[in-house]
């Protein structure tokens, strides 16, 4: 049964075996796998049930409806946007469904540097397998390549530089480009379409517009956790609802899922809690190309290629090097990205067929931490502190210097990045400038799409917060299973390793 | 430059909404010439009023203010001739934050009177943002992007919400080229 916040009417007490918090990723696939399983399982989602034919490809209806805070959400410098998806389903609705398992360097790194041994390329690959069946993982149909990933494509072969076409969970796409708003075809194949309705036909509950705000425990080792049922929108709170349970599998975002910890008062002995977080901040390019030359970045699957050439992955450090990826769909951030104002920008938007977008990915190390205010009525507003590398900043000159080659060899006639005090690059005689990109909250504008490693998965509380069961450290029957376990960035793409990650926990928490 | 960027800062940091909300009705110290304090305590530029449409969020004092800065941002001319006033930007704007996250919202209240109050000293103007010719208005701007941090963070969140709301108008796509949404009907 699916219960949205606005068909409850009063307070309400309500008691199950497993409550899984969020509905995103890794909340999905757990809840499928309980139910399925014959656990007793109640889903809360904080933001909204919406079904396809709300989803009208409007920016401005899009963000506000399926988006944290409108995906408004910035880091405390202002300096990153950190993109969610809040809504049944959580960001695989919103997500542009590229489909990438974690790379083997990543795991043997983190066996090597956070002990999790019994995480291998072979415990996961059952997990993998179904993963990549249930939410149908097929490269990408080349009739869906739009120009601006397919020239991504050919310029980096004529420059001898490796490059593919990815992998995607999507059945019966029509190439709308649409997909950052909800897919309005139910194409794409996220949580809402799969694993919640799947769980929901097993016996499983979900309740939409309902936030757990911390748990208590109860007769030992079960729990009480203290729910608002919040008016859809502005998430104002309503009415109280709590859910007795024996188990809890905390599913809400590795910017979420700290905070019910902590708002528990969990997070004593737990030093890493909140820590440690990477964002893989990516920065847009534009590209204006000739006024006969049409990109119309906005039609085909938004994001089908990758320039994976000066990827350097390493068991020493897990991801690293850049990618370069096509992105479009949604017009608004594209024109955002172009610098300047007034008479002089309106070019952009009179040449907006002519304009290519391609994000530049730089893979991080855990760089920042998260904190929370608390409402009155338990409404949290997390403080997301994320400090840029040196390190960091130098790879992501390179991969401009790169991305801005590509263009030009691509035929564009200026190249744009994110910068607002940055002027375009007219030819590659400029790239030298890019020596001067300041780095510098207001004047720049990084994405992250991949917030992880909040609640990293580690051996010990001293260097955790789960253990390698995604239990967490000194808690009975307290699991978290979303992008927060990863102990570094586990890939340029998170839906998919977070997707396998839960199944791969629920799998051993249910033979346990 | 005292409480009210500080607090402003804090709107684009999604914080506090009471602080956001104290930022917006901070008064001025003076008024200038060619200017009037308003119910708020915001400085306008004089006769506009009467122009103003009916508004959902923000007060009139603030509307005129972000009509100011839309105009700014696309003015009329150019590459295309259709402009923010054309469009009524600034009301669509208004009539779209309601809707937003309240921190989100009310931090654009904030930035707005940080435009309108204190960003033209930064290009040493001392009428307020609506009270300034186009030519001054960006000046003003430049110089808040010069500055960088919060005068470059209000700016880029009057860049943001100004070409967001523009662009995704269907009365602008005849000059963009842009074709909007490609509905289930429309594939068929
Ligand atoms: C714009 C965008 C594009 C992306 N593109 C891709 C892509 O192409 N490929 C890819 O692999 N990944 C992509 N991702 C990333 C991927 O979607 C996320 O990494 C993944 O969905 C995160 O899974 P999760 O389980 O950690 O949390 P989420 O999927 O974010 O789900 C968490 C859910 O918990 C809910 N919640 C939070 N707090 C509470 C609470 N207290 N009570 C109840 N509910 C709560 C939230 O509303 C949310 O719905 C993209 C992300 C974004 C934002
Ligand atoms: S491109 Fe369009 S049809 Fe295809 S998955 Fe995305 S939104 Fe759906």
């Amino acid at each position: 049964m699916i219960v949205q916040g606005h068909d409850i009417t009063g307070p309400r007490s309500l008691r199950t075996h497993t409550l899984v918090v969020g509905s995103g990723s890794g909340g999905g696939v757990a809840a499928y796998h309980l139910a399925e399983a014959g656990v007793d399982t109640i889903v809360v989602e904080e933001g909204g049930y919406h079904v396809a034919s709300e989803f009208n490809q409007r920016e401005e209806d899009m963000y506000p409806m399926l988006y944290r805070s409108g995906g408004q959400q910035m880091t405390s410098d202002g300096m990153i946007n950190v993109m969610q998806g809040s809504c049944y389903g959580g960001g695989t609705v919103i997500n542009v469904s590229d489909a990438f398992d974690i790379p083997s360097e990543v795991l043997a790194h983190w066996q090597r540097t956070y002990g999790t041994s019994e995480w291998t390329e072979k415990s996961l690959e059952a997990p993998y397998r179904r993963v990549h069946r249930n939410v149908n993982v097929k490269r990408i149909n080349k009739s869906l390549v739009n120009r601006n990933n397919g020239l991504l494509l050919e310029t980096a072969q004529k420059l001898g530089w490796s490059a593919e076409v990815m992998h995607s969970n999507r059945k019966g796409c029509v190439g709308s480009g649409y997909c950052l708003l909800g897919c309005a075809y139910d194409a794409r194949l996220g949580t809402n379409l799969t694993y919640l309705p799947w769980a929901v036909e097993k016996g499983a509950d979900v309740y939409t517009d309902v936030r757990c705000d911390r748990l208590e425990r109860i007769n030992g080792s079960s729990w009480r956790a203290h729910c608002t049922v919040v008016q859809r929108g502005l998430r104002t709170a309503r009415l109280p609802l709590t859910i007795d349970c024996e188990r809890v599998v905390l599913a809400a975002s590795a910017i979420f899922t700290p905070a019910i910890l902590l708002r528990s008062g969990l997070g004593d002995g737990l030093p890493q809690l909140g820590r440690n977080l990477t964002l893989q901040p990516q920065l847009g390019l534009v590209g204006r190309f000739d006024e006969g030359d049409e990109i119309v970045h906005w039609r085909g699957a938004p994001q089908s290629v990758e320039v994976d050439e000066f990827a350097d992955n390493s068991v020493e450090r897990g991801l690293g090097g850049f990618r370069l990826e096509g992105i479009g769909g949604a017009i608004g951030p594209v024109m955002i990205m172009t610098p300047g104002f007034g008479r002089e920008h309106k070019r952009f938007g009179k040449y907006m067929r002519n304009l290519s977008a391609t994000l530049l990915l730089v893979p991080d190390q855990p760089s920042g931490a998260v904190s929370y205010q608390w409402a009155e009525d338990g409404r949290v507003t997390p403080k997301i502190d994320y400090v840029m590398q040196d390190e960091w900043k130098q790879r992501l000159k390179a991969g401009m210097r790169r991305g801005a080659e590509l263009l030009f060899a691509a035929g564009a006639r200026e190249v744009a990045f994110a910068n607002q005090a940055f002027p375009p690059l007219r030819s590659p005689d400029d790239l030298s400038r890019i020596a001067d990109f300041r780095i510098e909250p207001g004047l720049v504008t990084f994405n992250s799409a991949h917030n992880q490693s909040t609640c990293r998965m580690g051996t010990s509380p001293a260097n955790s917060v789960v253990d390698q069961n995604l239990k967490v450290h000194g808690l009975e029957n307290v699991y978290v299973m979303d992008g927060s376990i990863m102990p570094t960035s586990a890939a340029t793409h998170t839906m998919i390793p977070i997707m396998a990650a839960a199944d791969f926990a629920v799998h051993r928490m249910l033979q346990s | 430059m005292n409480q009210i960027p500080e607090m402003t800062r804090r709107v684009f940091l999604n914080q506090t909404l009471q602080a956001l909300g104290a930022a917006a009705a901070i008064p001025l110290a003076a008024c200038t010439v060619g200017s009037v304090k308003s119910s708020t305590g915001m400085l306008v530029k004089t006769g506009s009023a009467a122009e103003i449409p009916p508004l959902d969020f923000l007060t009139p004092d603030q509307y005129v203010a972000l009509e100011s800065v839309t105009d700014t941002m696309i003015p009329r001319g150019g590459a295309f001739e259709l402009g923010a006033r054309d469009v009524g930007l600034a009301a669509r704007i208004d009539s779209h934050l309601p809707r937003l996250d309240p921190a989100v919202a009310q931090g654009f209240r904030g930035a707005l009177v940080f435009v309108e109050q204190q960003a033209p000293s930064l290009a040493g103007k001392a009428a307020p943002f609506s009270g300034l010719s186009e030519e001054e208005r960006t000046a003003v701007c430049n110089a808040m992007l010069q500055a960088g941090g919060l005068p470059a963070g209000v700016f880029m969140a009057m860049k943001f919400f100004s070409l967001s709301y523009f662009y995704t108008l269907d009365a602008t796509w005849k000059y963009t080229g842009y074709d909007g949404p490609m509905l289930l009907e429309d594939s068929r």
